[in-house]
């Protein structure tokens, strides 16, 4: 007997074998994955390639702002080509790479078919921006076409412009879209109304004068779109709607789609009808075909989002694969799409053969996906086709059905409409009138009573039907009956009455062996859904007994039962029997294929079940053992097999069965050389079981057991080494090892998390605002990103990469990024309840910084339940804090101060000043926004007090901002001032904010700040202390205030440049305003300050070609005020002169727009220039 | 006068703006303002956030892939009597 694990390093060479002969393909042989080129969060599409420059351009979308990207196929990352601010979209490289044409909205905002030269040229728009132009498409290198309309709701015409001599042509189709060019330039594919003038075809056009296009029929459902010629011309690629996948009752483009492609000679043949060759499932949703001279380039949806991919130009079915093939992968096929995407293969490649079975099957696969639209098309083909008349009204019975199903799909709730109930009963009076000796027609009765929620007719009718009597139903007919039993028997309590009906499929000698078993292997799964283990044990013993079922049915039931005997089985000799008797049985069934799958199946789930798990794990070694490596079961046996123990791995560890753990990873690395399992051994051998994980990694180098994955082993020492030791060098030396792995890997998904988490922890080296921008930070991206793709369905891998996905673009302050990862993450489990706690902390505090203040507050709220629940007090204290911080930002003033009250009731003594400094600050603010005004002002006075206590802390690697007590005190100064009940309390508050401000000034920077917004605050202090003192009447100390704040705004105005911004204009504005309404002497200096600032202003103010009204509102205030002052300090003129001057600055053009477009403001000069002649 | 000083002075002392105290993002500001500080926690909490391998969940409940490999598919019905 080989060994498995020999067969490992066997498959590991056949499948280096199976790349090179398919292109790509990482796996057992099997439907070709598509490969990510693009990775998200943003929507990426429209992919073109300009096999020229090697550039691959396509169009991203940043929150519905979409922008033309670039990206070197030898680079790792795109970069945008157009100016963020304007829309772009269409790439479209000629095929010199030369120019890139696209669909600008930067000169209009219906749309311009504009010209970059590549790769960083200039851009020109060939359209005019009074049409709505788009869909570029190149003929040649100098010739362009796009479409073209009034606006974007008048139907489009081609236009075409020849790009040397100007020239234009204009094509007029009906209902033209996605228009492209044949490769040698001479015709046009485009979709268009059909010759019905209904439905969108794709249509072909000669580009010579007077050609008539002409319409592609295909035979398909649905519609076309985006049609693409290969580069060879050879081969005309398309996406097409089959369904409504959606369920808007419309097929359209939001809806799944599929890649087909059809021989050009076809086309050129004038074949009526053509059946294109399909080449991606309906499962990926791909679209916008873009084929290359080597690969096949189209845009996918995963999770909600678009990425470019690529396959092989013959799709995601190998190429190698003949018929037999074909009819294997159809056999093992996991999916009714992949099951579709097969029996289209085998349809494209032998067209005439049994095409009415083959029809049929598809119509079954469209039937259990609920895709009525196909099959829909599909029963008319066999209503057409077959030639027994009844057979025909039995399709036509069943179209009924999916008519009314499909109806009902567009119903939002149980509460049926008017329309559906008067379309449901028209349909019932449609089928009595079609006149049918078949079951079928009270099957279907039944189901649209059903539908209309009438399940006593629905039963009756069914009982009718001859279901449980011996009448002969056809496989569909039993199908359908089946379906509804199960639909009618739901409930909990009703499901024990499908058993008997479980037996009847079971037992019909008209459903194939895969439908028998099909139905078999779901009775016995529902049997140990109801049943206790004795129960069911008797009830396998009586079916084995049972005369009605084939052998193979008979066989899949005693394996059941033997399997369940070994499950429960507690003596060790009696399990070693039964282990042989299994086995044997087993053997017997090796050359059986769906027996044996179903079999295989059921014994592992059984002996995983009982925790038999040495019998488990030689049963599947069994079936992989007799699965031969070039059967397309191959890759399901051995995931079966790794699925089977991990879950007993990892089961074993949360019941803190560390070693059995560790020993059944050690089992799956053997086995399938799993990374997810050598990442499990590691975990628990390093921290754990150091000498066994090292002695028996070494006993599997040395026998050559392990492939690629030792290098992610060594991968896997250097990341722990570098964690360990915070030792940038052992990442990379990480990195190098796993960018090293090129050949096949089973789970790739470990990789590209490794991977990226090395990259990830190389940035807790780098300045916190470097992150964003670093290529680290990029890579890790992205390879989380692939990770996520690869190992779409693992949870366990999925919750890795969505917590370091989440925290990677946290730390970079991509915070509303970071939301939506960790949004995604919580759907998941967690380990435990740590584990969901550093959750809440992480996710709340994304969320404050993405300013979801409510959402942060209800996320740490769960996280105080959760510690509350599993009575996690050490945790209370800072989550409680937090709690109220977030309810506080969230304005729950109530909320926040209930949390705070119990922090400072309850956990005083954890709290250190600087924390309790901090709370109180909070809670004071909370209680004034709650307006206890006493209770804000004692909050406030504590916070004060306690930071008399704090030492300034500089900046720290973890701590971008440096700490220093002022900064609290200025807070609360300014807190306790707005509440002080008296003006001096006001003042007295407010000049101790300014001596605060004073102290931390050479300190700005590393306090996240700068001397002159410090500056700014000061001369703001200072004006309302002038105010209050002014409406004290105390004008002396008022006076000297303003003059504090001239002489800050002097300094402040030097440094900072503008002198009309706020604290320089309003300063002067003030001073002035008081000096003249006071008739109060400035001081020499003070004199100098406004002088000085002033002359700033003006020659600004001249400065200026065309100065906008507001300007010119400031200019004259300050020009008003200054010549008052002047008049009165007696440095200028008089009253006389001051009329003089104003009537000459009011003559001035400036004025006269500002009095046409300010008018208020220009009354409020008025004013003041009139009040002041009278005064001065 | 005192309508000059109204004229004047009232409009400006009252209305000074509110001027913007930090220059660097306002979070983090009032973070580090107003919330605690939990070093040992947020180390923790940062070790306990990255994974670089699979998370040990005991079961995988609902998974898609597993669901997909231990499925056993509806033969099709195909009706001999055409």
């Amino acid at each position: 007997m080989i060994k498995v694990s020999h067969l490992l390093l066997l498959i590991s060479a056949l499948l280096s074998q199976l790349d090179s002969a398919q292109g790509k393909g990482n796996s057992a042989p099997n439907i070709i994955p598509l490969e990510k080129l693009t990775v998200g969060p943003y929507d990426n599409y429209q992919g073109q390639l300009s096999e020229s420059t090697d550039s691959l351009y396509f169009t991203q979308s940043q929150n519905l702002s979409p922008q033309i990207h670039a990206q070197p196929l030898d680079s790792e990352f795109p970069k945008a080509i157009t100016s963020s601010r304007a829309d772009a979209k269409d790439p479209t490289p000629s095929k010199d790479g030369k120019l890139l044409a696209f669909t600008y909205f930067k000169f209009d905002s219906k749309g311009d078919i504009c010209l970059k030269s590549l790769p960083n040229g200039s851009i020109k728009c060939v359209s005019t921006n009074k049409t709505a132009d788009h869909s570029p498409f190149w003929i040649n290198d100098r010739k362009l076409g796009f479409l073209t309309s009034q606006n974007p709701a008048t139907p489009p015409h081609i236009k075409i412009v020849n790009l040397d001599d100007k020239l234009r042509r204009r094509i007029v189709l009906r209902g033209v879209s996605s228009p492209a060019a044949h490769p040698n330039g001479v015709s046009l594919v485009y979709i268009g109304l059909g010759a019905n003038g209904r439905k969108a075809q794709i249509n072909l056009l000669s580009l010579k004068d007077g050609a008539k296009p002409s319409s592609i029929t295909l035979d398909l459902p649905g519609i076309p779109s985006f049609p693409k010629y290969s580069p060879d011309g050879r081969y005309l690629y398309f996406s097409h709607y089959l369904n409504d996948t959606n369920l808007d009752q419309k097929i359209d483009g939001n809806d799944n789609s599929v890649i087909f492609r059809i021989n050009a000679k076809k086309l050129e043949s004038g074949s009526s009808k053509i059946f294109p060759e399909q080449l991606t499932s309906v499962e990926n949703n791909c679209s916008f075909p873009s084929p290359q001279r080597d690969f096949l380039l189209v845009t996918c949806s995963f999770e909600g989002s678009l990425d470019l991919y690529r396959l092989p130009l013959t799709g995601a079915l190998p190429k190698t694969w003949g018929i037999k093939q074909l009819w294997e992968a159809h056999a093992t096929s996991r999916s009714y799409q992949d099951r579709l995407l097969i029996l289209n293969k085998i349809r494209f490649l032998s067209p005439k053969h049994n095409r009415l079975d083959l029809v049929q099957r598809v119509l079954s696969n469209h039937i259990a996906i609920s895709e009525y639209e196909a099959a829909t098309y599909n029963i008319n083909q066999l209503i057409k086709e077959s030639k027994k008349g009844s057979l025909k009204a039995s399709y036509r019975v069943l179209q009924i059905y999916l008519d009314v199903k499909q109806a009902r799909s567009q119903e939002s709730t149980n509460l049926l409409s008017r329309g559906f109930k008067k379309f449901a009963k028209g349909k019932l009076s449609k089928l009595s009138r079609i006149i049918v000796n078949r079951p079928i027609k009270k099957i279907i009765e039944a189901h649209v009573f059903h539908l209309l929620n009438d399940n006593r007719m629905a039963a009756e009718r069914l009982k009718v039907s001859g279901f449980s009597s011996s009448k002969k139903l056809s496989p569909m007919e039993r199908y359908l009956a089946f379906d509804l039993y199960e639909r009618l028997y739901s409930r909990k309590s009703k499901q024990s009455k499908l058993l008997p009906l479980y037996k009847v499929m079971m037992s019909d000698s008209q459903l194939s062996d895969e439908s028998k078993i099909h139905y078999t292997f779901r009775y016995l799964s529902k049997l140990a859904e109801l049943y206790g283990t004795n129960k069911r044990l008797k009830a396998l013993e009586r079916d084995t007994k049972s005369t009605k079922y084939s052998q193979k049915i008979l066989d899949l039931i005693e394996l059941e039962r033997l399997s369940l005997q070994l499950g429960i089985s507690q003596d060790k000799k009696n399990s070693k029997a039964l282990f042989s008797k299994l086995d044997k049985a087993m053997n017997k069934s090796r050359k059986q294929y769906f027996l044996r799958r179903a079999s295989y199946i059921r014994a592992i789930l059984i002996l995983s079940q009982y925790d038999k798990l040495d019998y488990m794990s030689k049963v599947a070694s069994n079936w992989l053992r007799y699965t031969n490596l070039r059967d397309l079961e191959f890759h399901y046996a051995s995931a079966q097999y790794t699925y089977a123990t991990m879950d007993k791995a990892y089961g074993e560890f949360a019941n803190s069965k560390d070693r059995k753990a560790f020993n059944i990873f050690y089992r799956a690395i053997r086995q399938t050389d799993d990374l997810e399992a050598h990442s499990g051994y590691f975990d628990l051998g390093f921290k754990k079981f150091a000498a066994k994980y090292s002695e028996s990694l070494a006993s599997l180098e040395e026998r050559d057991i392990i492939g690629d994955s030792r290098d992610y082993n060594k991968a896997l020492r250097h990341t722990l080494h570098g964690e360990e030791k915070r030792d940038i060098e052992s990442f990379n030396k990480a990195i190098s090892e796993l960018e090293g792995i090129k050949g096949y890997i089973y789970n790739p998904a470990m990789k590209y998390l490794l991977l990226a988490y090395n990259y990830q922890m190389k940035l807790q080296f780098l300045d916190k605002k470097k992150v964003l921008k670093s290529e680290d930070f990029k890579k890790a991206h992205k390879f989380y990103m692939i990770a996520l793709y690869e190992g779409k369905d693992n949870i366990r891998v999925k919750a890795s990469i969505l917590s370091n996905l989440s925290f990677l673009h946290q730390s970079a302050g991509n915070h509303s990024i970071a939301t939506n990862f960790f949004k995604k993450r919580s759907q998941l489990p967690f380990v435990n309840s740590e584990a969901q706690l550093a959750f809440y902390w992480q996710y709340s505090r994304s969320l404050f910084y993405a300013s979801d203040y409510s959402e942060a507050a209800i996320q740490s709220e769960q996280a105080l339940k959760l510690i509350k629940k599993q009575k996690l007090r050490h945790y209370q204290a800072p989550f409680t804090e937090r709690s109220a911080f977030y309810a506080m930002n969230a304005r729950e003033f109530k909320k926040a101060k209930k949390h705070y009250q119990k922090l400072f009731r309850s956990y005083d003594n954890k709290l250190k000043p600087k924390q309790k400094a901090k709370a109180k600050l909070a809670f004071g603010f909370t209680l004034m926004n709650l307006k206890e005004k006493k209770r804000a002002v004692s909050a406030f006075k504590d916070s004060i007090n306690i930071t008399r206590t704090l030492k300034p802390e500089a900046a720290s690697k973890g701590k971008t901002l440096a700490f220093h007590p002022s900064r609290l005190r200025i807070l609360a100064y300014g807190f306790l001032a707005k509440l002080s009940p008296s003006e001096d309390g006001k003042i007295n508050y407010r000049l101790s904010r300014i001596q605060e401000f004073r102290t931390i000034m050479d300190k700005a920077q590393s306090l996240g700040t700068k001397k002159g917004v410090i500056q700014a605050s000061i001369i703001k202090d200072h004006n309302i202390v002038a105010d209050t003192y002014i409406k004290m009447n105390k004008t002396i100390e008022g006076q000297k205030a303003l003059e504090s704040a001239i002489m800050e705004a002097k300094d402040w105005s030097e440094n900072a440049g503008d002198p009309y911004s706020i604290p320089a204009f309003r300063s002067l504005v003030n001073y002035m305003s008081f000096a003249v309404a006071n008739s109060s002497q400035a001081p020499k200096d003070v004199h100098e300050g406004l002088e000085s600032m002033f002359k700033n202003a003006k020659t600004s103010y001249e400065e200026l070609k065309s100065p906008a009204p507001m300007q010119t509102y400031q200019f004259l205030k300050l020009k008003i005020l200054w010549t008052a002052f002047q008049v009165k300090q007696g440095t200028a003129g008089e009253q006389g002169s001051f009329k003089a001057e104003m009537a000459q600055v009011f003559k001035k053009a400036t004025v006269t727009d500002l009095k046409s477009k300010m008018k208020p403001r220009y009354s409020e000069l008025i004013s003041l220039k009139n009040g002041l002649s009278n005064a001065l | 006068m005192k309508n000059l000083m109204m004229i004047l002075f009232g409009l400006h002392l009252t209305s000074c703006a509110t001027i913007e105290i930090y220059q660097i993002d306002r979070h983090s500001i009032m973070e580090d303002e107003a919330s605690g500080e939990w070093p040992a926690l947020d180390k923790k909490f940062f070790k306990t956030s990255q994974a670089k391998g699979a998370q040990f969940f005991p079961k995988e409940e609902n998974s898609k892939r597993k669901q997909k490999v231990f499925t056993v598919l509806n033969g099709e019905f195909v009706d001999k009597s055409k």
